[in-house]
C-alpha cells in the first residue's frame, strides 16, 4: 500500500509512468506537460506532493543564467523510494482497470463474435 | 501638371510610403513585444496567489519554463505565443491547488491570516485544534445551506457563514465577498446537524 497522501488518479498514474520509464532522467516542467498531456495547472501540484512524499527529487540546474542566456530550469527525478513506492503503486492502481481473467471468457467471445451465420434466407 | 511637380509628388509620395512603412514596423515591433509580455504577466498573477512561502521558488521556477517555452526554436512565433499563455493560464488554477495543499499541511496551518477586506474580529474566529485538512476533506461537494437566517456557503474548497469563516479561500455568493476561514469545527457540526451535507 502507497502513501496515504498521494492519492492515485489517471493522472497521477501517467506522471508516475513519465518518470518509471527512465528512472534516471531529468524531467523538466514543461517536457512532463508534453509526456504527460496534463496542464501545468494539474501538473505543478501533482509533482509538489510527489516531492512532498519523497517519491521525486526537484533540483535547479547549476548553470550559469548569463553564460546560457536563459534561467535556470528546475528538473524532477525520481529517488530510490519513488521508484519501488511508485511503482508498486502504479501497478496496485493499473490492477484495479484490468478485468478479472476467468477462464474459458475468450473463447466464449470467440464463439459470439466468430459464429457462422445460418444458412438460408430470402433467395 | 510640370515636370517639376511630378518630381515633387513622387518624393513625397515616397517619402509618405517610407514613413508609412517604418510606423508599421515600429508599430509591429511594439505589439509584439507587448503580446510576449501577455504570458509573464499572467504568471506573476498566478505567483500573487501562492502563499509567501513558496512564491519566490516557484516564480522563479514557473518564469524559467516559459523562458523556455517561448524562446524554443522547434515552433513558430504564435505557436510559442499560444502554448506560453496556455502554460501561465494553468498556473493561476495550479497556484490557487498549491496554495490550499500548502494550507492544509498541518505544520504549516499557522499561515491562515485574513485577506485584506474581511473585517473579522477575533471573537469571531473559532480556532480549530485539529489540521483543517482532515476536516476538509469530509466536504465532498458543494451545497449551499442558510443557518439561523445567515448565509452559509459550503463547498470543496471552503465554507463560511455570517460570524464564523471556515477553511480558506471561500466566496459568499450572496455577499458578493471573498472570506479566508480559519476553522472546521464549526461548520461540521452545524452540517451534520442539518443532513444537508452528503
Amino acid at each position: 500500500m502507497y502513501d496515504d497522501d498521494i492519492r492515485m488518479t489517471p493522472a497521477t498514474g501517467r506522471l508516475l509512468k513519465a518518470f518509471l520509464d527512465d528512472p534516471a532522467a531529468k524531467r523538466y516542467g514543461f517536457e512532463l506537460m508534453q509526456m504527460t498531456g496534463a496542464t501545468s495547472g494539474s501538473l505543478y501540484p501533482l509533482l509538489a506532493k510527489l516531492e512532498r512524499a519523497g517519491w521525486i527529487r526537484g533540483e535547479r540546474e547549476s548553470i550559469d543564467p548569463r553564460k546560457a542566456g536563459r534561467p535556470a530550469r528546475r528538473y524532477y527525478m525520481l529517488t530510490a523510494e519513488g521508484a519501488t513506492t511508485g511503482a508498486a503503486a502504479l501497478a496496485e492502481f493499473s490492477q484495479q482497470f484490468r478485468p478479472a481473467s476467468k477462464p474459458g471468457v475468450l473463447e466464449q467471445i470467440r464463439d459470439v463474435t466468430c459464429r457462422p451465420r445460418p444458412a438460408g434466407g430470402i433467395a | 501638371m510640370s515636370a517639376v511637380n511630378v518630381v515633387i509628388a513622387a518624393a513625397v509620395s515616397f517619402i509618405v510610403l517610407l514613413l508609412g512603412k517604418v510606423s508599421l514596423d515600429l508599430m509591429s515591433k511594439e505589439l509584439q513585444g507587448q503580446t510576449e509580455q501577455l504570458p509573464y504577466l499572467i504568471l506573476r498573477l498566478a505567483a500573487r496567489r501562492l502563499p509567501s512561502a513558496l512564491r519566490t521558488q516557484y516564480s522563479e521556477d514557473w518564469e524559467a519554463e516559459l523562458d523556455y517555452i517561448l524562446k524554443r526554436h522547434d515552433a513558430l512565433p504564435v505557436t510559442r505565443l499560444l502554448l506560453g499563455v496556455r502554460y501561465s493560464t494553468g498556473l493561476l488554477r495550479g497556484a490557487r491547488q498549491l496554495r490550499a495543499d500548502y494550507l492544509s499541511l498541518p505544520q504549516y496551518s499557522s499561515e491562515h491570516v485574513p485577506p485584506r477586506g474581511a473585517v473579522q474580529s477575533r471573537r469571531r474566529v473559532v480556532r480549530s485544534r485539529r489540521p483543517v485538512v482532515r476536516s476538509r476533506r469530509s466536504v465532498v461537494r458543494a451545497v449551499a445551506i442558510c443557518l439561523g437566517g445567515q448565509c452559509v456557503q459550503v463547498t470543496r474548497s471552503g465554507a463560511r457563514c455570517g460570524n464564523h469563516v471556515l477553511f480558506p479561500h471561500t466566496r459568499c455568493h450572496m455577499h458578493r465577498k471573498n472570506f479566508r476561514i480559519l476553522d472546521a469545527t464549526f461548520i461540521e457540526k452545524q452540517a451534520a446537524g442539518s443532513s444537508l451535507l452528503p
